[in-house]
């Protein structure tokens, strides 16, 4: 793997065993540029978040090496640049949103003129003065998007963010992350959601049982683009285009019909059919979804 | 570090366990160092009968300004060790419990340097808890002195320093114990069981029961263990009416406060080598 200086994180060979059985990383070799929303996705156990422990220096690789924002992990002036949500929020229940947020200020050595814009930023600042004991879960995982916010960090790293949230919680929170993810910040999000990461991210990698899978652009990913056509007579149509474009590009189900060729060509094959006397009433692009791209690459539904 | 210092500053001031422990010394020291002894010398049973034939006007000199750091050491010992290892293996346990370690581990200081500001604090507020402690045990003195119409007159300020020194440093190496328990258990309740267990029974009803046999090797096993060293500091200080024939202190208080310091800096070591050995999920 090469790491070039515009790798905000890049890993090569990352492996964290437990044990002699349980490899919960296995050779990991990532790649997040800068500026960029990076998805990482995998279904529950996957080794997501063990993988972004070792990125932030909270547990130690069993082998192989990360550099996260030019530095080893864990490094003070690594740290500082990194704002984090790792699992689930942790803060003092004891304290109040806003004392939480300038215990984080005062970790990290920051002045604590920021905090309110921060509360602002994520919707807490009428419940600022309240005790983080009585927050709800949405507030929590907002509270701790808001610590991480503070130190106006390069680089978010955040952990199924919205993980136990209510679909309105779900919502804002995607919202907020893709608000995060303008400028030149880069944000590494982990998800078991398909759609979430679909609708978030620029590129994404997949990893299945601490493996990498995949790792690309999330259109790349989704494979090339198929043609969806319906026509009538189908044996016809299916006959004139497997003809044209060879039998191999066509596949179809019930008088529908798939296309491997570029949408571009949509035009050709509509004159084509017509003119063989065939009427069309469907000709459009369909892309595979990510769904499909993780079932084949992983042969497990997520 | 001084991040470190000032954001564990800032969760600890206001955490209440941290004042609630500070408040049971000084309400035990009020009630059994003063309440409770001024009342039993001021309106003596009819009965009343002293180890040592003293008379309940003799007694009540104790209860004094001149004699108020005497009076009050022997709260010191096992009271303010007891809460001063529960002190730091709540700073540290709750953190595992909150998972809030991992928070702290990932703003900016190091694991080496948040350890550090744990332990300034840690060490500023054993410090204030001598210093309230002494500072009460003095007001309660003068408040008896002026009730009975005494002039009062202190101890040499020297010594007032010097007790609050050896009071410092037996609450700040329990609760640098408390603190490396913390670390190792990762949680508090099994730090605070396991620290008092060792304080109660290994260090106060063990070595009591193994003085009964007056054999030498005892009180040579005794000088490497950190409460009998403290109690031997706080010993030195002597009592306000001696018993004739109670043993003398196991070590000079100079040797004690070497074998307590060594005892701390054990401690914080052992906490450091946890707290870089560790992962933290
Ligand atoms: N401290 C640990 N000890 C043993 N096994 C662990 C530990 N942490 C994680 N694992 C295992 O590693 C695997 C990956 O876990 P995790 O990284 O939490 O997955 P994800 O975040 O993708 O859901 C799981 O099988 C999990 O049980
Ligand atoms: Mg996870």
């Amino acid at each position: 793997m090469t790491s070039t200086i515009d790798n905000v994180v890049s890993t090569t060979g990352l492996t964290k065993r437990y044990g002699k059985t349980i490899t919960a990383v296995d050779a990991l070799d990532l790649e997040v540029r800068r500026g960029e929303v990076f998805g990482f996705l995998g279904p529950n156990g996957a080794g997501k978040t063990t993988t972004l422990r070792m990125l932030l220096g909270l547990i130690r690789p069993t082998s192989g090496s990360a550099r996260v924002v030019g530095r080893r992990p864990g490094e003070p002036a690594g740290l500082a640049r990194i704002g984090s949500l790792v699992e689930s929020p942790a803060f003092y229940p004891y304290l109040s949103g806003r004392e939480n947020l300038k215990v984080v200020a005062d970790y990290a050595g920051l002045s604590l003129a920021g905090i309110d814009a921060a509360l602002d930023e994520v919707e807490l600042l009428p419940r600022a003065k309240d005790r983080f004991g009585t927050y709800s879960m949405g507030m929590k995982q907002r509270l701790a998007v808001a610590a991480a916010l503070i130190k106006e960090p390069e680089l978010m790293i955040l952990d199924e963010p919205t993980n136990g949230l209510d679909p309105q919680g779900v919502v804002e929170m995607r919202t907020l992350i893709r608000r995060l993810g303008t400028g030149s910040r880069t944000v590494l999000l982990s998800s078991h959601l398909l759609n979430e990461v679909e609708q978030t991210c620029d590129r994404v990698a997949i990893i299945r049982k601490g493996k990498l899978v995949a790792q690309g652009r999330v259109d790349e990913l989704r494979g090339q683009a198929t043609l969806i056509v319906k026509a009538s007579p189908s044996d016809a149509a299916r006959q004139s285009l497997e003809r044209m474009l060879g039998k191999a590009a066509v596949a179809g189900v019930d008088g529908t019909l798939r296309l491997s060729v570029s949408p571009d060509r949509a035009p050709d094959i509509n004159a084509a059919l017509v003119s063989a006397g065939i009427r069309v009433s469907e000709l459009r692009p369909a892309e595979r979804t990510l769904e499909e791209v993780f079932l084949s690459l992983t042969g497990e539904a997520a | 570090m001084i991040n470190a210092f000032k954001a564990e500053w800032r969760k600890l001031r206001q955490r209440p366990a941290v004042w609630i422990l500070g408040g049971i010394l000084l309400v035990a020291l009020v009630l059994f160092g003063y309440a409770f002894q001024w009342i039993q010398v001021t309106f003596p049973a009819k009965n009343f009968h002293n180890e040592l034939g003293l008379t309940p006007a003799q007694l009540k000199v104790a209860l004094y300004p001149v004699n108020f750091v005497k009076n009050s050491l022997v709260g010191v010992g096992i009271l303010g060790g007891a809460l001063s290892l529960i002190l730091g293996a709540l700073a540290v346990g709750s953190e595992f419990g909150w998972g809030t370690v991992k928070t702290v581990y990932t703003q900016r200081p190091s694991r080496i340097q948040a350890l550090a500001g744990q332990l300034g604090v840690i060490a500023l507020i054993t410090a204030s808890y001598s210093v309230a402690f002494f500072a009460v045990a003095a007001l309660c003195s003068w408040i008896i002195a002026t009730i009975d119409g005494q002039a009062a007159t202190w101890p040499a300020a020297i010594d007032i320093l010097k007790a609050a020194g050896a009071s410092w440093l037996i609450f700040g190496c329990w609760s640098l114990l408390g603190m490396a328990f913390g670390y190792l258990f990762r949680q508090s309740a099994m730090a605070i069981g396991i620290g008092l267990a060792y304080l109660f029974v290994i260090e106060g009803i063990l070595f009591r029961v193994l003085n009964g046999f007056d054999a030498s090797w005892v009180s040579t096993v005794e000088k490497f263990f950190a409460g009998q060293n403290a109690s031997a500091l706080l010993g030195s200080f002597g009592r306000v009416f001696p018993s004739p024939g109670a043993a003398p202190p196991l070590v000079s208080a100079g040797e004690a406060v070497i074998v307590l310091a060594i005892y701390t800096a054990v401690f914080a070591a052992a906490s450091a080598l946890v707290v870089r050995a560790r992962d933290v999920t």
